[in-house]
């Protein structure tokens, strides 16, 4: 038990320490007692002016990285655990082409640019993936029977509506073609401060209603009927769920486009480090999807330096053959 | 040996009616199980068994009449007050879950505290008793996807000794064990009821198993509830033969004195010629 909570603190080290060396890591290489300075509000004696660099570039950045993982990391969690499905990830009630679908149709509609703030793009955004979470939950309450299944199959079928809608607005409009693009595959760079403190509140709502959910999910380990026999109230707590993994994964993906990977393979790891039980499952998985989405973020600023990768595509594209490993590790 | 007398009525089921959907699966069924005792129910597959027990679990509303245990209607109470009396487990294997079997039996204890306040003392004293008396403290941090039939079987008995029920529902707690593991589980069983007081309404497939382990025994058959009593009264060549449809002999268990149930080949039809047993003196009886 003690040991569990050790290994939480454990993680919030490395995550603060991953976040110092992605403040010193840039185009201009910062020394850690120069991060640490700007910090702490002196100017620093760099000639380039090292507490802008950290302050207006790189922290917003950093706490980005860190809100948006955390979140999609802990709804991944909540949703392995709700639908006892190890593949489920934090958009598998439509939150990505629901998201996708709203910005679209704000960029479409010549809406301000996200680049900046939480505009009307980011607005559009989570807009789209909280409509897609309610239509998704409606139609599996209307539906009725086995209510989690119905959850499943009405994401999926949500999911595929908005996903061509999104291609039909892309055909459409073509002239729009590279921003809805760059939305779809989802960044970082360039969000600032606004990005961090109108994502951040969702994200830890949805986050913390999450921990607060941990029990209930624990129990629909075992299956719907024998959960139920211990006096869970499967619509409500369902209902909850998804609520508060919407919240979470709304905000992330509002303020950093569709990001894939993370919050399926956080879950996974942080199982390996913390046993089973939400109590320390959920935030652990926040915690490393913070981590990874970190690490992550640092090689795609730097790889093709001075271009800047997609971190969306990154994590894609590298999130792939390290789930194979970190899988075949757990398994041998 | 009927149903209602001086000792205390546990639960108590009056013209109860339940069934998925439009359909009935049982009608008009009546019966009481006192505390301390166990009541098994047979019956062929689809007569009704996991239905009944699952309506007495709050899982599924009866379509009609009622439900009392310790003379308050079961759902008229509310959930709560339901899932904090009566516990079931099922047939249910561990599934995908990754839990540990103290993680298991720790979830029992969520009808009393509720699914947010932090556990106490004394479930945590209440868990460690009911992986006692299951015998489970040796495999506590063992996760459930890596039990045996016979293991998972009492953690879910243990699971629901730690919703201290008064009334303690399983559906066909004997499937897929291995005779030792029968034989374990069952005695654990009426070993409960008669130590805790609980009412015990198990379902099973061996009728020589109900016979053997059960103060009483409900015969459902044909949408309803063909016969209740005890295993003399209750297993007669008669009732089964009505209820299973299939010809039976009913002997005397050796040890026990209680009846022994043993299946007969049906009779050969006259130009079945190239039958290899001989049933002459069968069909004769």
């Amino acid at each position: 038990m003690r040991g569990r909570g050790l290994r939480i603190v454990g993680l919030l080290i490395v995550l603060a320490g991953v976040g110092l060396a992605s403040l010193a890591i840039g185009p201009v290489r910062l020394s850690p007692a120069e991060v640490v300075q700007s910090l702490a509000g002196g100017q620093g004696e760099g000639g380039l002016n090292a507490g802008a660099i950290v302050w207006e570039l790189r922290f917003p950045r950093v706490a980005l990285a860190v809100i948006v993982g955390l979140g999609l990391g802990a709804a991944g969690a909540a949703y392995q655990g709700l639908f006892r499905n190890p593949l489920a990830d934090p958009f598998v009630v439509g939150a990505s082409s629901g998201s996708a679908l709203g910005a679209t149709l704000v960029i479409a509609a010549g809406g301000g640019t996200g680049a900046i703030g939480f505009g009307a793009v980011p607005l559009g955004g989570f807009l789209g993936a909280v409509g897609a979470a309610v239509i998704v939950y409606v139609s599996a309450a209307w539906w009725g029977r086995a209510p989690l299944v119905g959850l499943l199959l009405a994401g999926s079928a949500v999911s595929s509506c908005f996903g061509a809608l999104v291609w039909l607005l892309m055909v459409l409009h073509d002239e729009d073609l590279a921003r809805i693009v760059a939305w779809l595959m989802g960044s970082l760079g360039g969000r600032g401060w606004a990005a961090v403190l109108g994502g951040g509140p969702y994200v830890a709502a949805g986050v913390v209603g999450l921990c607060m959910l941990s029990r209930p999910l624990d129990a629909l380990s075992l299956g719907e009927q024998p959960a139920q026999a211990l006096g869970l109230p499967l619509k409500l707590v369902s209902g909850a769920v998804v609520a508060a993994a919407s919240l979470a994964t709304a905000a992330a993906v509002a303020v950093a486009g569709v990001i894939g990977f993370v919050g399926l393979i956080a879950p996974h790891i942080a199982r390996a480090y913390v046993g089973s039980r939400h109590r320390y499952l959920t935030p652990a998985s926040g915690l490393t999807g913070a981590i990874l989405l970190l690490l992550a973020d640092d090689l795609a600023r730097t790889v093709a330096a001075p271009v800047e990768l997609p971190v969306g595509v990154l994590t894609a594209l590298l999130g792939g053959p390290f789930f194979l490993v970190v899988m075949g590790a757990r398994t041998r | 040996m009927s149903g209602r007398n001086e000792r205390r009525d546990r639960l108590v089921i009056d013209d109860l009616a339940c069934g998925y959907g439009r359909r009935d699966v049982l009608s008009k069924v009546s019966l009481a199980v006192e505390a301390g005792t166990v009541l098994a129910l047979l019956g062929p597959n689809g007569s009704g068994k996991t239905t009944l027990l699952r309506t007495l679990a709050r899982l599924l509303r009866p379509r009609a009449g009622r439900i009392e245990l310790d003379d308050e209607p079961l759902w008229e109470r509310g959930r709560r007050w339901a899932h904090r009396r009566v516990a079931i487990a099922s047939q249910d294997d561990p599934g995908g879950s990754t839990l540990t079997v103290e993680e298991v039996v720790r979830l029992g204890r969520a009808a009393h505290r509720g699914w947010w306040r932090p556990m106490t003392e004394d479930d945590a004293a209440l868990i460690g008793r009911a992986l006692g008396r299951t015998d489970l403290n040796r495999l506590r941090t063992r996760p459930v996807a890596e039990l045996s039939a016979g293991e998972w079987q009492r953690v879910l008995l243990a699971r629901a000794l730690a919703q201290e029920p008064a009334v303690l529902l399983l559906d066909e707690p004997t499937a897929h064990l291995d005779l030792n593991y029968q034989v374990e589980v069952l005695d654990l069983v009426v070993e409960l009821a008669r130590d805790e007081g609980l009412a015990v309404v198990l379902s099973l497939h061996d009728i020589n198993q109900a016979a053997v382990w059960a103060d009483r025994i409900a015969l459902l058959a044909e949408g309803g509830l063909l016969a209740i009593g005890a295993p003399v009264d209750v297993l007669t060549p008669e009732h089964l033969g009505r209820a299973y449809g299939c010809p039976v002999v009913v002997e005397r268990h050796p040890v026990f004195g209680t009846p022994m149930i043993i299946p007969r080949r049906r009779q050969r039809p006259e130009n079945a010629g190239h039958d290899a047993g001989g049933q002459g003196e069968d069909a004769a009886r």
